[in-house]
């Protein structure tokens, strides 16, 4: 997302990471006790994955994360007056970057005065499924991160297992 | 449920069926606010460098008002 967020800031389009809750607390990066403990771990974070966006934190007690839908990677993206136009419940670059170029379009045909009304749209968008670099980030957390993550996986608990072939009955993609 | 209670099930310890069940019981996860209205203003805090203290917060909705269009990734190292 660091890409996206360089590629289109000469054109107003901000980017910010708001740092919530420890989705997989492990020995080297546990779980938040203190706002001492979020800022220790949200620096590491922004070190170890060379975060160039700005970093805020939410409260301790997630209020704004909560609000806004409380999962573990998610991105929104607002217009100025503080409107949410768009929501993924996983963060992807491709999709955020479609996304953001839509919305430059739009405010582009609105300032040639275009008449616009907006609607609701649903759809899939997929993102990259890589276990290896996934396992590399929790082993970084420690590892019972990894251990309890690969706990869950083998229990078909998560969301992670890709969909490669529409004709798979037992792993159906929609396209 | 107070703040303290609050601090520690939110933080939850671990990664497990249960937590997330816990997490989906309280209706902190998978409650989205509509897109097309108005976004809930909340404050944040900006991540210090490292040796220096947390200032004081801004908000969600005056870091966005500052362009046009602003990402906001909610996440955590992990």
């Amino acid at each position: 997302m660091n890409e996206v967020a360089d590629k289109y800031a000469d054109r107003d389009v901000g980017s910010i990471f708001v740092y919530a809750r420890e989705a997989h607390p492990g020995e080297n990066y546990s779980y938040h006790r203190t706002m001492d403990d979020k800022i220790r771990n949200a620096q590491g974070f922004r070190k170890e994955y060379n975060v160039t966006r700005p970093i805020y934190l939410d409260d301790l007690t997630g209020d704004c994360h909560i609000a806004y839908g409380g999962r573990s990677n998610m991105t929104y993206i607002f217009n100025r007056a503080g409107i949410p136009l768009y929501r993924a419940e996983w963060t992807d670059g491709k999709s955020a970057e479609n996304a953001v170029i839509y919305y430059l379009d739009v405010l582009e045909r609105r300032r040639n005065r275009e008449r616009l009304a907006p609607f609701k749209v649903e759809r899939i968008d997929y993102r990259d499924v890589d276990k290896e670099r996934r396992m590399e980030g929790l082993a970084k957390a420690g590892p019972r991160a990894l251990a309890e993550w690969q706990a869950m996986y083998d229990q078909n608990k998560l969301n992670f297992k890709p969909a490669t072939d529409p004709g798979d009955k037992n792993n159906p993609s929609p396209i | 449920m107070n703040r303290e209670e609050k601090i520690r099930e939110y933080n939850v310890t671990g990664l497990s069926p249960e937590s997330m069940k816990m997490m989906r019981e309280r209706g902190w996860v998978g409650n989205y606010p509509p897109l097309g209205e108005k976004g809930a203003d909340f404050p944040l805090w900006k991540l210090p460098d490292e040796g220096n203290v947390l200032e004081a917060p801004t908000s969600l909705m005056a870091l966005i008002k500052q362009h046009r269009l602003t990402i906001v990734k909610f996440g955590s190292f992990t």
